[in-house]
């Protein structure tokens, strides 16, 4: 292979090739926006109810609500991409998916622990407000950046 | 400086192995679907991955009908990888 190495135009479009086809399965066969909303908000619901409950007032009953919700919406998601003939990778194995997923994990246990904390030792109420927030949009977000659990979604 | 495999360096092999980059697993017939190839094309695209380990393809009956996933290897990302990493090489360095 070292006596016939591409050009420089061949080895861009080899990389276009690679880029394009990665793209266009990550957004031809994506769930719906919908379906990714619900499971964000659901997700967002359990920080939010852990962050409210106290003994076993109705905040306990929404965090439990919101975990069988994000538990069925995530179901659906991965049951809607292998109808389709793809199965999503939950521990990534590119180091770019790896890092963004140890962000959120550490981000998301930081949101959590914040959003009861704050509210009950500092006695800032609109805490779990805020931490429920981020870590909807933070969800919606990888839901939409990192659809398989692999490969950025990017712009060109 | 990472070298080009000539086993990936096919096109529409390139084109496999990104896809298969993306997800833990694909359908025979989503990749069929994907490259716009026959059964026989894309079969022999496979046999060629197959047999450098790069892939594995697992038949899996589903609603009672056969289906094909095919996965991309550790020692096939790790191909992958280095062939997209020598590619970029080649316009770094021209």
């Amino acid at each position: 292979m070292k006596n016939d190495l591409p050009s420089q135009t061949e080895a861009e479009d080899a990389l276009n090739a690679v880029h394009n086809i990665q793209q266009n399965l990550l957004i031809e066969y994506s769930p719906p926006v919908w379906l990714r909303l619900i499971m964000s908000l659901s997700y967002g619901a359990i920080f939010f109810g852990y962050g409210m409950t106290e003994h076993e007032n109705n905040w306990a009953l929404a965090m439990i609500v919101g975990a069988i919700i994000f538990t069925l919406s995530t179901a659906l998601y991965y049951y809607l991409y292998k109808i389709q003939g793809i199965k999503i990778r939950i521990i990534p194995r590119s180091i770019k998916a790896e890092k963004i997923n140890a962000y959120a994990a550490i981000g998301f246990a930081a949101l959590g622990f914040f959003s009861r904390f704050l509210r009950t030792d500092i006695s800032l109420d609109w805490a779990p407000h805020i931490c429920a927030a981020t870590a909807s949009i933070v969800m919606f977000w990888l839901l939409i950046m990192l659809p398989t659990g692999e490969t950025v979604v990017e712009e060109k | 400086m990472p070298e080009l495999d000539p086993i990936i360096h096919a096109p529409n092999r390139l084109r496999i192995c990104a896809m298969l980059a993306t997800s833990a697993e694909l359908d025979f017939r989503l990749l069929k679907a994907q490259l716009d190839v026959s059964d026989s094309v894309l079969s022999k695209q496979l046999k060629a991955l197959e047999d450098a380990n790069y892939i594995e393809a697992k038949k899996r009956s589903y609603n009672g009908r056969p289906r094909t996933w095919v996965s991309l290897t550790d020692l096939g990302q790790l191909a992958f990888n280095n062939h997209v990493a020598a590619l970029k090489s080649i316009i770094n360095n021209d």
